[in-house]
C-alpha cells in the first residue's frame, strides 16, 4: 500500500492528525491539510514531473502547470493528473 | 461539371505549382508549414522503440497524442521519443462523448503540451467511434472562441465539414471509414466533395489499411493523410512507415499530374499506321489489334 492511502471512501472530514482526504484519479487519498495541487501530484505520482507532459484538473477546472505549487486542495477534492500517452 | 473525382483538378495541385513532394510544396495548416503530408497517431504500437523507429520511417512532422491518467508504474516517456524523431505534438481528445469533455481535455492537453493546436474528437458510442455531429461542432464553436487552432475529426459528411470551417476550425479531417477499421476509404465521392469545397485543408483521417488508401485520398484531393494503425499495427510497422510515406508522394503527384478519363473499352497506345499485314491478310481487311 502507498504510504498516505486511505482504504475509506473519500470523505470531508479532516482527519485526526491535520489531514484531509481527497481523491485523485478515482482513488482516495490522504494528504496533509494545507497541500497543494504540487504536494498531491508528489504524493501520487512521484515520477509525474511537473511541466511538459502532465496537466491537472481540479473539479472541472484546469490547474494552469505555474499555479499547482499556490493551489490549495480541500478535503473531498476531487484531481485528474493526466499524462500524454500513446493514442490517436 | 464531370464526375467530381474521374480527372484531376485544380483544387489538388495546381499548374505552375511546384512538384508534389518537394520542399516547395509544403502543407500548410493554420499559417505552419509542414513538408510531410504525412500525420501520425502514436497508438497501438507494441512499444517505444517500435514506433520511433516506424515514425521516423514514415517521415511524419505531426503527431497525436492522447491524454490519459498518470500511471505512477509506467516507464519511458512518450515525449522523449516524439523529441528525438523531432516531430509538433498534437493533443487529441479521443474518447471524449460530449462537448464538455472535449472542452476539459483540450485545455488539459494546452497544459500538459504548451500548444493551443488540438485534434477535435467527439465520438458517438465506443462501437463505431463515429463522430457525434452535435458534440463535435458545439465544441469547435467554443475551442475556436477560446482560440484553439482546431483540426476536428469528422463525418464524410460535406455538410459538416462546411459547418465546421465555417465555425473555423484550422482543417477538417473526415473518416475514411471507421477509427481502426483499416476498411479504406468506403464514400470516395463525398470525400471529393468535401474537398472540392473546402477553403481550409482537408486531412483523410482514419480508415486507412494499407498504402494504396493513402494513394487514393491523395488523388481524391486531401491535402494530406492522418494514419495510426494502419502502421503500427502492421507486422513491419517501419516498412508500412515507409510504404506510407511513399504513398502520400505519389498520390498527391498524381493528383497534380492529372489523370486520364476513365473509359469504358480499350483505346491503343501503339499507332494503327504501319501495321504489317503477314501472309494472305488482305491489305484492307479487319487488322489483328
Amino acid at each position: 500500500m502507498t504510504p498516505g492511502t486511505t482504504t475509506g471512501t473519500a470523505g470531508t472530514t479532516t482527519g485526526a492528525a491535520g489531514e484531509v482526504d481527497v481523491v485523485v484519479n478515482a482513488e482516495p487519498l490522504r494528504v496533509p491539510a494545507g497541500s497543494s495541487v504540487a504536494d498531491v501530484v508528489a504524493l501520487f505520482a512521484p515520477g509525474a514531473v511537473q511541466g511538459r507532459g502532465t496537466a491537472v484538473a481540479l473539479g472541472e477546472d484546469v490547474v494552469p502547470a505555474g499555479r499547482w505549487a499556490d493551489t490549495p486542495v480541500a478535503a473531498g477534492d476531487r484531481l485528474e493528473v493526466l499524462q500524454a500517452v500513446a493514442g490517436g | 461539371m464531370t464526375t467530381v473525382e474521374s480527372t484531376g483538378s485544380p483544387a489538388g495541385a495546381r499548374a505552375g505549382e511546384p512538384a508534389a513532394g518537394t520542399a516547395g510544396d509544403p502543407l500548410v495548416i493554420a499559417g505552419r508549414e509542414f513538408r510531410s503530408r504525412l500525420i501520425t497517431g502514436t497508438g497501438g504500437a507494441a512499444n517505444h522503440d517500435v514506433l520511433e523507429r516506424a515514425l521516423r520511417a514514415s517521415g511524419t512532422e505531426l503527431t497525436t497524442v492522447a491524454l490519459r491518467r498518470v500511471d505512477p508504474s509506467a516507464r519511458g516517456s512518450l515525449l522523449e521519443v516524439l523529441d528525438r524523431v523531432g516531430v509538433q505534438v498534437l493533443p487529441n481528445t479521443a474518447g471524449c462523448r460530449t462537448a464538455r469533455e472535449a472542452l476539459l481535455t483540450a485545455r488539459l492537453g494546452r497544459e500538459a503540451l504548451g500548444t493551443d493546436w488540438v485534434k477535435l474528437e467527439v465520438v458517438a458510442d465506443e462501437e463505431t467511434l463515429l463522430p457525434d455531429a452535435v458534440e463535435l461542432l458545439d465544441a469547435a464553436e467554443q475551442l475556436v472562441d477560446d482560440g484553439f487552432t482546431v483540426l476536428a475529426y469528422t463525418n464524410d459528411d460535406p455538410a459538416l465539414a462546411l459547418r465546421l470551417e465555417r465555425a473555423g476550425c484550422a482543417a477538417v479531417m473526415p473518416l475514411g471509414a471507421p477509427i481502426g477499421t483499416g476498411l479504406g476509404i468506403l464514400n470516395p465521392h463525398n470525400i471529393a466533395l468535401i474537398v472540392q469545397r473546402a477553403g481550409v485543408p482537408v486531412v483523410l483521417d482514419a480508415g486507412i489499411g494499407t498504402a494504396s488508401d493513402a494513394a487514393r485520398a491523395m488523388e481524391l484531393g486531401c491535402d494530406a493523410v492522418l494514419l495510426a494503425t494502419a502502421v503500427t499495427r502492421a507486422q513491419d510497422p517501419e516498412l508500412m512507415g515507409t510504404a506510407m510515406r511513399h504513398a502520400v508522394l505519389a498520390g498527391r503527384a498524381a493528383r497534380g499530374a492529372g489523370r486520364i478519363p476513365q473509359r469504358a473499352l480499350a483505346q491503343a497506345s501503339s499507332p494503327w499506321d504501319g501495321l504489317a499485314r503477314f501472309g494472305s491478310g488482305s491489305e484492307d481487311g479487319e487488322g489483328a489489334a
